[in-house]
C-alpha cells in the first residue's frame, strides 16, 4: 500500500453501508472505499465468522449485513454490522472482533394459525433487509426493521434499545423487500401476496407516523433490494406478473414511479414504463422483479431495469419510456435465458452501477443460467453454465444511448447481486438450488423432492469473487471457505471488508489482514 | 421529476392507440377434434383475432417435423394447451400427431419443437404395413381432457389477474397502512438488549393445496397398436400406464377424452376392429372398455352432448342403425335413442348446440340435405322425424363435420363444407318450428375441410389435392361469406387434416409433414 493510500485512509471518514444496495439509489457502489483495491484484493482473507442462532424459515435465513463505520458506544467508537435474521432477529456484530454486541428478538403480535405454511415464496418472519439512518446525536444511528407482524421497529445501533415504540406499518405475515430511507420516509414494496395481503408500495412517514400505500393494480414488486429512489424522491419499482393496462390504470409487468405528496403524504403515480412485449412477459412469467439502480450521467438521471427475460432497459427518470411509455432509451438484446424460463434463469435480485476514474459509467448485471447463444462481450472468462456477471458501459453514439457489453465474468453458480468498491467488483455465487419445478419423472419413476426440502438438499455453498472492474478478471475468490449457501440475500462492502451471510446462520467477513 | 411530456393523459392515449396494453388472457384451448365435445369448431373468444384485426393477420411460422407419411395420412390437426407451467418455463403448446406413431409438442409462440415422442408399437399382432383403406399408423387425432360444457369466454393465463385500477391511499397517524385491521397494541419498549436470545414461532402445518384439477392434464394418443398412451405435456414421457383400448392396426378416428371417458371410433374394418364406437372408463382402475358396433354401417363420427350423451352418425348398410343418428349412454354406450332416414348417408360427425334451452343436432348427409334433430329425441316418437331438413340442391357435402357458432346478435349459424364451397345456414325457431335456412355460399374451394370460427371470424380451408393443388386458408366474413384474407401461395402442400386454433393463431397441417401457423403477431 502506497503512502498516499495510507494518508487517505487515515483522514477519510469510515465508510458506511446503511442500506441494502449501498444507497437509496441502489447503485451497490461503495464510493468511500479507501482500503481495498484491484492490486491488494488478492490478499483477502477470512477475518471472522460469526454464527447466529437464527433459525431459517423456508429458504430464508440472514439478510445482507449493514455497516455503520463509526458508532459511538459505551465502549467507545465501533464499526458495527447489523444483520437481520428471518426469524424476527436482529444482530449487531463488532466488526473489529467479529463478536456479538447485542441481539434482539422481536416480540411478535402475530401468531400464525395452526397449519399455516406459506411455502418457499412466503416464509413469514422478517423478509426485508432493515435500513439505518442517523440518530439524534453525532455518532448515533437508528436501525429501522419491519418484523413479521408488520410493525416498524426503531433501534439504537449502539445498544439495540428501541429508540421509539414500534409502529403499525404493514399487515402481518406479508413479504416486504429491503427497506429504503429517503428524507424521513421508510419505503418498501411487497410481493407474492403472502398472508393474503395485497402487493403494495409502502411508505412510513416518520414525522407524521402516517403509512401510505400505492397499489399498482396488478403485480407484486419483488426487487430484492426494494425500491430505488431518484434525486427528487421518486420511488421506482418493477412490477411482477400482472396485467399492463394503462388505460385502466393497471400497471403490472411494468416499471412504475411513485412519489409522496408532501402535504397529504399520499403516494401518487408519477410515471411508468411498459415493455412493448408486456403481454408476452406476463404469459411467460418473466416479470420485472429486479431492483433497478438510479444514477446520473452527463446531467441526466437514468434508471436501468431488467427482468427474468434477461435484457436491460435504460430509462430516463424524467420520462420513463418516452412519449408512449414503452420506448426505452436503450433496450438490450437478450443476455441469457434462451429458453425464456421463469425459473433458474434470467436476472434476479438487483444490479450495480458505478463510475470509474475515467468517468466511464458501468452497469453490472448478475444473471442465472447460461449466456444467450447470440450474446457476447469483448472479454469473456470461460463458458458460462450456471450464471455470471456481465458488465456494460454506457455510451452515447451519435445521440443514441447504448449499453455496450464490456466483459462477462467467469461462471458462477447462480450469480447474485454484485457490489463494487474502488474498481473491484465483488460478486457471489449463492449456491442455492433455485428450481421450483423439476422435470416430472416418467410414469412409475421416483419424483425429485420438491419445495423447500428438495431445494435445500440440493443447494451447495456460496462463493465470493473479487473481479477487476475493468476486465472481469478474477482477482480472488473465497473458494470453499463458505460452507453454506444463501437465498435472496446479498453482500455488502465497507472499509476493506466484504460481508456475506448464509443459510446456516453464519456471517462471514472477508478482508485485508489488519 | 421534470416531466418532458405534455401530460400523462396524452401519452396514455398514445399507448392505447397503438395497442400496447396487455390482454393477459388466452382463447379457450382447442382440446380435441372440432374444438370441444360438441365438435362446434368454434373458438368463442380470442384476445387478438377479430374482424377488426384481420389487417394484421399473416403467416407466422411453419415447422416441418420428421414424421413419415402413411398413405394419404401425415399429421393430425393440432390440439392446444395455451399456458403450461413447465420446468422449462411457461409454454404455449400445440400437440400434433404424426402418422408414424409420433407426437410432437410445438411452442406456438415461436414455432419451435418443444418435445417429440415416438411411440413404439407394442401389440402382439405385427404392425400393418398399410393400404389406402387401412393406412395403419396413428390415424386418430390427439386429444386432451375436454370439458363437456363448452367454453364461454377468455381465460386469464398463468398468473394474470383481472386488471384493477392503481390507487394510492394514506392511513391515519399511528394506524398503519390503510385498510389494515389494526393488530394488537404494540408491545412495550424493551430495555437493554444484550444478548437477547429468542426464536420465532415455528411454522407448522401441511403443504398448500395444489396439483392438477379433476381432469388429467395429459395428451392422449392412440397409436397403431391401439394401446392408448397418456403423455405428460411437459416432456412427452408416459404420464400413466398404457392401456389397451382398440384392436391393433385399427383405423381410429375422432379421439376425445371427456367426462372421464376416452372415446374413439373405428372405421373401415381395419385390423380386427369393426365399425364401432369405443369408450374407456379412464377413471376406473381397470379401465374397462365399452363398444357399440354399428353392425357394418360406416361410422361417420360422433359428438357429445353436455350431459355426456354420445351422438353417432352412420352411413349406409344393412344394420338397423344404418343411415342413422344414434344416441348412446356415455359409459356403457347402450343405445338411448335414434333417428333413421333411409338413404341418408351420414359420413360426417353431427354437431351439438343449444338454443333457447333446447339441445339440437345438425348433421349433413352426403346427398346435400342438412338435418336438424332434437338431441333429446333425435327421430321423435317414430325415430324417423327430423325437426327440419334443408333440401338437397346441387351441392354435396364433404365427409366433414359442420361447424356452429352464435354471432353477437344471437343468430345461430351452421357452416358446412360442400365438395367445393362452404355453405352457411341460419338457425331459427319461429313459433316453435326450428329450422335451418341457407344464408350464403363461399367462393370455390378445393376439397374444403370443416370451417372454424374464431371470435367471429370464419376460416375456411381449401384443402388442396395430392394431384397438385396446395392448401389455402381463407378468412371469411361470417355474415356474407365474402373473402377477407387468404394465405395465397404460402402453403406448399395439401392438407391432411382440418383446421384448429390456438390463441391468436390458426393452424394448417399438410402432407409434407409441416405445421403452418397463421395469426396475429404478438411482440416477443
Amino acid at each position: 500500500m502506497c503512502a498516499g493510500h495510507l494518508i487517505a485512509q487515515a483522514i477519510a471518514p469510515p465508510a458506511d453501508w446503511l442500506t441494502d444496495g449501498g444507497d437509496p439509489q441502489r447503485t451497490a457502489w461503495q464510493r468511500n472505499e479507501h482500503t481495498l483495491s484491484v492490486s491488494n484484493v488478492k490478499n483477502f482473507k477470512l477475518l471472522w465468522k460469526y454464527t447466529t442462532d437464527n433459525k431459517p424459515r423456508e429458504m430464508h435465513s440472514l439478510f445482507p449485513p449493514l455497516i455503520v463505520g463509526r458508532v459511538n458506544t459505551a465502549a467507545g467508537p465501533k464499526q458495527v454490522a447489523i444483520v437481520a435474521g428471518v426469524s424476527d432477529n436482529i444482530y449487531a456484530i463488532d466488526v473489529a472482533t467479529g463478536r456479538l454486541l447485542w441481539q434482539r428478538h422481536f416480540d411478535t403480535t402475530y401468531f400464525p394459525p395452526p397449519g399455516q405454511n406459506g411455502g418457499t415464496l412466503c416464509p413469514g418472519g422478517i423478509t426485508a433487509t432493515p435500513v439505518i439512518g442517523p440518530g439524534t446525536a453525532p455518532g448515533s444511528y437508528v436501525v429501522y426493521a419491519a418484523s413479521w407482524d408488520g410493525r416498524l421497529h426503531q433501534m439504537d445501533v449502539a445498544t439495540g434499545n428501541e429508540s421509539a415504540p414500534s409502529e403499525l406499518f404493514m399487515p402481518p405475515n406479508g413479504k416486504p423487500y429491503a427497506l429504503n430511507l429517503w428524507k424521513g420516509v421508510v419505503y418498501t414494496t411487497s410481493a407474492q401476496g403472502c398472508g393474503g395481503n395485497p402487493n403494495l408500495v409502502y411508505a412510513f412517514d416518520l414525522a407524521t407516523r402516517k403509512t401510505a400505500t400505492f397499489d399498482p393494480g396488478n403485480g407484486g414488486m419483488w426487487g430484492r433490494t426494494g425500491p430505488s429512489i431518484s434525486r427528487d424522491g421518486s420511488v421506482f419499482t418493477g412490477t411482477g406478473d400482472g396485467s399492463y393496462n394503462p388505460e385502466l390504470r393497471s400497471y403490472g409487468t411494468a416499471v412504475i414511479a411513485v412519489k409522496q405528496d408532501p402535504l397529504t403524504k399520499i403516494l401518487k403515480l408519477s410515471d411508468y414504463y411498459g415493455p412493448p412485449n408486456a403481454e408476452y412477459l406476463l404469459k411467460r412469467d418473466l416479470d420485472l422483479q429486479v431492483t433497478g439502480p438510479v444514477f446520473e450521467w452527463k446531467g441526466r438521471e437514468f434508471l436501468v431495469q431488467s427482468s427474468k427475460e434477461c435484457r436491460l432497459w435504460l430509462l430516463d427518470t424524467s420520462a420513463l419510456g418516452g412519449e408512449d411509455h414503452s420506448t426505452a432509451e436503450y433496450r438490450s438484446p437478450l443476455i441469457c435465458n434462451e429458453d425464456q424460463n421463469y425459473q433458474a434463469a434470467g436476472v434476479y435480485g438487483a444490479m450495480a452501477t458505478y463510475e470509474d476514474p475515467r468517468s466511464t459509467r458501468w452497469v453490472l448485471v448478475p444473471f442465472w443460467g447460461p449466456t444467450h447463444s447470440k450474446f457476447t462481450a469483448p472479454i469473456t472468462h470461460g463458458e458460462v453454465f450456471n450464471g455470471a456477471i456481465v458488465a456494460f458501459t454506457l455510451e452515447d453514439r451519435n445521440g443514441q444511448l447504448q449499453l455496450t457489453p464490456a466483459w462477462i465474468s467467469r461462471d458462477m453458480n447462480h450469480a447474485d447481486p454484485p457490489v463494487v468498491a474502488n474498481g473491484v467488483v465483488f460478486g457471489f455465487a449463492s449456491g442455492e438450488d433455485n428450481v421450483l419445478i423439476n422435470a416430472p419423472p416418467p410414469f412409475g419413476a421416483q419424483a425429485m423432492t420438491t419445495g423447500t426440502p428438495g431445494r435445500v438438499s440440493r443447494s451447495s455453498h456460496a462463493v465470493l469473487y473479487a473481479l477487476n472492474g475493468q476486465t472481469g478478471e478474477e482477482l480472488w475468490s473465497s473458494g470453499d471457505q463458505i460452507t453454506s449457501w444463501n437465498h435472496f440475500s446479498g453482500i455488502s462492502v465497507a472499509n476493506g471488508r466484504v460481508y456475506i451471510a448464509t443459510f446456516d446462520g453464519a456471517v462471514y467477513c472477508f478482508g485485508l489482514p489488519q | 421529476m421534470s416531466i418532458r411530456r405534455a401530460g400523462l393523459a396524452a401519452a396514455m392515449a398514445v399507448a392505447v392507440a397503438v395497442g400496447l396494453h396487455s390482454q393477459a388472457r388466452s382463447a379457450p384451448d382447442w382440446t380435441t377434434q372440432g374444438a370441444d365435445a360438441q365438435r362446434s369448431s368454434w373458438v368463442v373468444a380470442d384476445p387478438f383475432i377479430s374482424i377488426d384485426s384481420l389487417s394484421k393477420f399473416q403467416f407466422l411460422w411453419k415447422l416441418k417435423v420428421d414424421n413419415d407419411s402413411r398413405q394419404s395420412n401425415a399429421l393430425t390437426a393440432p390440439v392446444a394447451l395455451g399456458n403450461l407451467m413447465t420446468f422449462r418455463g411457461f409454454k404455449s403448446l400445440v400437440f400434433v400427431g404424426g402418422s408414424a406413431n409420433n407426437v410432437y409438442a410445438i411452442d406456438y409462440d415461436f414455432g419451435t419443437l418443444f418435445w417429440k415422442t415416438h411411440i413404439n408399437y407394442a401389440a402382439g399382432a405385427p404392425e400393418f404395413a398399410g393400404s389406402p383403406r387401412c393406412p395403419g399408423g396413428m390415424t386418430a387425432g390427439l386429444t386432451r381432457a375436454t370439458n363437456l360444457m363448452p367454453a364461454t369466454g377468455l381465460a386469464f393465463f398463468g398468473f394474470a389477474r383481472p386488471p384493477r385500477p392503481a390507487r394510492g391511499e394514506v392511513g391515519e397517524p399511528g394506524r398503519g397502512s390503510p385498510r389494515m385491521n389494526p393488530a394488537a397494541p404494540p408491545p412495550p419498549a424493551r430495555g437493554p438488549a444484550t444478548p437477547a436470545r429468542g426464536v420465532a414461532p415455528a411454522a407448522r402445518g401441511g403443504d398448500r393445496q395444489g396439483g392438477p384439477g379433476p381432469a388429467p392434464n395429459f395428451v392422449f394418443a392412440i397409436p397403431a397398436d391401439g394401446i392408448v398412451r397418456a403423455l405428460n405435456p411437459h416432456t412427452g414421457d408416459a404420464a400413466a400406464a398404457p392401456a389397451i383400448f382398440l384392436p391393433p392396426n385399427a383405423t381410429s378416428t375422432d379421439a376425445m377424452w371427456a367426462g372421464g371417458v376416452l372415446y374413439a371410433a373405428t372405421a373401415n374394418d381395419c385390423g380386427s376392429a369393426p365399425e364401432a364406437i369405443w369408450a374407456m372408463d379412464w377413471e376406473a382402475d381397470a379401465k374397462p372398455v365399452a363398444m357399440w358396433k354399428s353392425n357394418g354401417a360406416p361410422i361417420g363420427g360422433f359428438a357429445l352432448g353436455t350431459d355426456g350423451t354420445v351422438y353417432v352418425s352412420t352411413g349406409s348398410g344393412s344394420s338397423p342403425y344404418a343411415n342413422s343418428i344414434v344416441s348412446l349412454d356415455s359409459k356403457t354406450l347402450a343405445v338411448k335413442n335414434w333417428f333413421s332416414q333411409a338413404g341418408a348417408v351420414f359420413e360426417a360427425s353431427p354437431v351439438v348446440f343449444t338454443e333457447g334451452g333446447r339441445t339440437y343436432l345438425t348433421v349433413p348427409a352426403q346427398d346435400g340435405r342438412l338435418y336438424l334433430l332434437d338431441a333429446a329425441a333425435p327421430g321423435g316418437v317414430d325415430h324417423r322425424t327430423a325437426l327440419s331438413v334443408v333440401p338437397a340442391s346441387d351441392r354435396r357435402f364433404m365427409p366433414e363435420a359442420p361447424a356452429t357458432w352464435r354471432d353477437q346478435q344471437g343468430v345461430r349459424w351452421i357452416l358446412a363444407a360442400t365438395t367445393n364451397t362452404v355453405s352457411a345456414f341460419k338457425f331459427s325457431d319461429i313459433n316453435n318450428a326450428p329450422a335451418l335456412t341457407q344464408a350464403w355460399v363461399s367462393r370455390n374451394l378445393v376439397s374444403p375441410r370443416t370451417p372454424i370460427i374464431v371470435n367471429g371470424v370464419a376460416f375456411a380451408l381449401s384443402g388442396g389435392q395430392h394431384s397438385g393443388a396446395n392448401a389455402v386458408l381463407y378468412a371469411l366474413d361470417p355474415a356474407s361469406g365474402k373473402d377477407l384474407w387468404n394465405s395465397g401461395n404460402t402453403i406448399t402442400s395439401f392438407a391432411t387434416s382440418g383446421l384448429s386454433a390456438g390463441t391468436a393463431q390458426v393452424y394448417v397441417v399438410t402432407f409434407d409433414n409441416t405445421v403452418w401457423s397463421f395469426g396475429i403477431p404478438i411482440p416477443y
